[in-house]
């Protein structure tokens, strides 16, 4: 991947997805709140060497287990 | 780390010459020493181009520098030394990263790559001359430049890669596409039906059946006994009748076959007679013509003869001829010789005569002799004058010539009379030859069959037309024989009525109404018929459909174990393809499961590219908020979040007792309110807000470093050694200043032991002047800043 996903990116998602649930959970949130982000989604696809089978995978597997 | 630069530089660069090996320090000096060159070469040597955007600053740069040499020992980890050797004029003269154009590069000694430093040394400058919410902007920048370059660049990119995952996913999708559990129980329960309805269907039309063939039956029993009752007189009375003209028709056959036969005898032997007629014709013919050729040659040969062609005249003509012939042959040798005789004779006469003249006349001359008397001169002379004339009479007329011309002409005439006796021969047995051949032809002509006999044809074809009448009452007979046989199917009238009143009974249909009841049970079926069609069909249909569904699972069933793309499906599904399960409804509630996750993952997938480039969106926004050139339009759902991310992080910075000490006296619960550029907090029970901007330079430089040192903090080091430089703080030339930045610095270096630290100052008024002899440590800075220009320090509190 050129664009290597560094750790600070992806710990800044993590923060912006974590204030992302707070708010949702909050009265603020109302029906205009954030999307939720799937970090585990977001780890799926920046997994390093990408193999779109184990990706595929890994994905259908945690949407069949939710 | 101790960091050495030996650089050359044309007039108007300068580079200090050392870095100390303190942990955190301090270097002050004067404008112009070349402090910030110097960590600006530094960042180049460790992969980083801190001219970028400033390309005319840059190529300044790198047209002063003509060489360097910079060293840095004292590193941690893997590596105790690295050297670089410096060529800027293979550097590109637009400010971007070098790569492996930076120079040469020898780690502990040995050749290395440029990109080998990375793993080893980082070189980080944090540069004062920006304020607090440039540097939060830039923080926001940053994190957004991350995403968007991990989200959309280069071949690995998230979006690709989830535009290859979503491709993947619905492909396998339409491979295990079949009908729902629910559609297949549906199915099969619709096929039960059909089936149950068609196999209710089909008893009726059986059962219809059975009774329609039962009144059929009763109807063709009353026909039959009808037909006893009216017919079977009269068909026996037909049948009498044909067989009479049968007899009639054979005695006639018969007859005409021995007629026949005679004639066929007859008819060879006229046969043979016409032959022998035809033959002896053309025997006649032929013997007739030669006849007349004969006769022909003949006459024309006794023409040619001289003759007349009866046969007694050739004959006598023949004779005539011969006698001729031997005249004129015998006269030949005396007219040969009568020249010669009659001049001898001549001679003897005159002899003679001069003997009589002399006297002896009466001499005899030849004494007489047995033939006659004496003969004396002058009678011999006499009988030579005599003869003389006789002979002279003879031969003056003819000639030998002439009589052998003649004997030629009638010896020519004796042969053609000769061929004209052979062709009267000839023509004789021509004439008996036709004669033969006429007796012959008359014989046959007697032979020869009358013209008004009955040829074997005529014959032949009247027996056919027998023949043909025989078969037409045979036909006939056997029609009335079958009839009759009909009639009552062979069954007598009171059976008859029996088996009907037993039929009737059974279908509880009085006699009577035996055809009205048919009639009307033939309607019921052909509905029932068509009913049960109908039902069959809907059957069959239901089946094929239950089928189809059943080949469907099977086939996603197939593609999910054998289709190599579809591995990771297989992988999931482990459950669904053992072969113990055979329940096509539960394989296909599986299927669909799997199918529904795949969709799930998908959307997962482009939802997650999809908020990351919102939520990209939403820091570019809040960070051109923060520069004053635009708010918030894009990434709105994701602004909040943001904002709520960044005012925690500040609000994490600040509550960094150092920070909050020097920013917010006394002072906690300090939040930060990003919409509005604001930071409240509580101090002495009061609740205070100030706008970020209100802060004053030292107090903004500190939140600023803070800030940026956090950004670093943020990120699991990289480098096993790191140099963080603060250039240009000139707000923390101010002691007050200063000491917080110290403490900051040496409260963070428990956390961060392997990062060193360089805070670079603009040299103080107080530095400036030389010292008194006393004071040795300002002694020594001032022979520091004498020798070099710059003075370095470490900071111990």
């Amino acid at each position: 991947m050129d664009a290597d996903m560094p750790v600070s990116v992806i710990g800044t998602l993590r923060a912006i997805a974590a204030a992302a649930d707070r708010l949702a959970a909050s009265s603020e949130a109302g029906t205009t709140g954030p999307d939720t982000l799937d970090l585990r989604v977001v780890e799926i696809l920046a997994l390093e060497p990408f193999d779109e089978q184990a990706a595929a995978e890994k994905l259908v597997r945690d949407a069949l287990h939710d | 780390m101790r960091f050495t630069i030996d650089a050359e530089c044309k007039r108007g660069l300068r580079i200090i010459e050392e870095l100390p090996d303190f942990q955190i320090s301090r270097i002050e000096g004067y404008n112009g020493i070349g402090k910030t060159s110097a960590l600006r070469l530094l960042e180049l040597c460790t992969g980083s181009q801190p001219y970028q955007g400033q390309d005319k600053l840059w190529a300044s740069f790198r047209d002063q520098l003509l060489h360097a040499t910079v060293q840095v020992i004292g590193l941690q980890g893997g590596a105790r030394e690295i050297v670089w050797d410096l060529d800027p004029s293979a550097w590109p003269p637009t400010a971007e990263s070098l790569g492996e154009l930076l120079g040469n590069v020898r780690i502990d000694g040995s050749p290395a790559r440029c990109e080998d430093v990375l793993p080893l040394l980082r070189v980080h400058t944090i540069r004062g001359n920006e304020t607090f919410t440039d540097t939060l902007a830039a923080r926001l920048e940053f994190a957004a430049r991350g995403l968007d370059a991990w989200v959309n660049h280069g071949s690995g990119a998230a979006w690709q890669r989830m535009e290859a995952l979503e491709t993947l996913l619905e492909e396998s999708r339409k491979a295990t596409q079949v009908p729902s559990a629910a559609e297949i129980k549906s199915l099969s329960l619709e096929l039960a039906n059909a089936e149950a309805h068609s196999t209710e269907t089909a008893l009726e039309f059986r059962r219809v059946q059975t009774r329609v063939a039962q009144l059929s039956e009763a109807k063709k029993l009353a026909e039959q006994l009808d037909d006893v009752r009216g017919r079977g007189p009269e068909l026996g009375g037909q049948l009498a009748d044909i067989e009479r003209q049968q007899k009639a028709l054979r005695d006639q056959r018969s007859s005409l076959d021995e007629r026949i036969t005679e004639t066929g005898r007859r008819e060879h032997q006229d046969e043979a007679a016409r032959k022998e007629f035809a033959l002896a014709r053309q025997n006649f013919d032929r013997r007739e013509g030669e006849l007349q050729n004969s006769r022909n040659r003949f006459n024309a040969a006794a023409a040619e003869a001289g003759s007349d062609p009866k046969a007694t005249r050739v004959a006598a003509k023949e004779r005539e001829l011969s006698a001729r012939l031997d005249a004129l042959t015998s006269r030949l040798p005396k007219a040969n010789a009568s020249p010669f005789i009659a001049e001898l004779l001549g001679e003897l006469a005159d002899r003679l005569r001069r003997a009589e003249a002399a006297g002896l006349a009466g001499e005899v001359l030849i004494p007489g002799n047995s033939l006659g008397r004496d003969l004396t001169v002058r009678a011999w002379r006499e009988i030579c004058e005599h003869e003389a004339a006789n002979r002279a009479a003879e031969g003056a007329t003819e000639t030998a010539q002439d009589l052998e011309r003649e004997i030629a002409q009638v010896r020519q005439r004796l042969q053609l009379l000769v061929q004209v006796k052979d062709l009267s021969a000839r023509a004789e047995h021509a004439a008996e030859n036709r004669d033969r051949a006429s007796q012959r032809l008359a014989k046959a002509i007697e032979n020869l069959p009358s013209e008004d006999a009955t040829t074997l044809d005529q014959l032949v074809s009247a027996r056919e037309e027998i023949e043909a009448h025989l078969a037409e009452l045979a036909e006939r007979h056997a029609s009335v024989q079958h009839a009759l046989s009909l009639v009552g199917d062979g069954t007598d009238e009171s059976t008859l009525r029996e088996l009907l009143a037993r039929i009737c009974d059974e279908v509880g249909v009085p006699e009577s109404r035996v055809r009205s009841q048919l009639k009307i049970e033939q309607g019921l079926l052909a509905n029932a018929q068509e009913a049960s069609t109908s039902s069959q069909m809907n059957a069959d249909s239901a089946r094929r459909r239950v089928e189809a569904s059943t080949e469907a699972v099977g086939t996603a069933l197939s593609a999910l174990r054998q289709r190599p793309e579809l591995s990771f499906a297989h992988n999931v599904a482990e459950n669904l393809l053992s072969t113990t399960r055979t329940n096509v409804s539960a394989q296909a509630a599986e299927l669909g499961a799997l199918r529904g996750a795949m969709e799930v993952a998908a959307q997962g997938a482009r939802g997650a590219v999809s908020r990351i480039q919102g939520i990209a969106e939403a820091l570019d926004a809040i960070a051109r908020q923060f520069r004053g050139t635009g708010g918030p339009s894009q990434g709105a759902r994701w602004v909040r979040p943001v904002q709520d991310w960044l005012a925690g992080q500040v609000s994490e910075w600040f509550a960094h007792d150092e920070v909050r000490q020097a920013l917010f006296p006394d002072g906690h619960e300090i939040t930060v309110d990003i919409d509005e550029m604001a930071v409240s907090w509580t101090a002495g029970g009061e609740r205070m807000t100030r706008p970020m901007t209100a802060f004053s330079s030292g107090q903004q430089a500190l939140a600023y470093t803070r800030a940026r040192i956090a950004s670093l903090d943020s990120t699991v080091a990289s480098s096993a050694n790191r140099l963080i430089a603060l250039d240009e703080f000139g707000a923390f030339i101010a002691a007050d200043g200063m000491r917080h930045l110290s403490r900051y610095l040496l409260e963070r270096h428990k956390t961060f032991p392997h990062d060193q630290v360089v805070v670079v100052l603009p040299l103080r008024q107080e530095i400036r002047n030389m010292p008194g002899p006393t004071d040795t440590v300002a002694a020594e800075r001032w022979r520091q800043l004498q020798q070099r220009g710059y003075l370095t320090d470490r900071i111990t509190r």
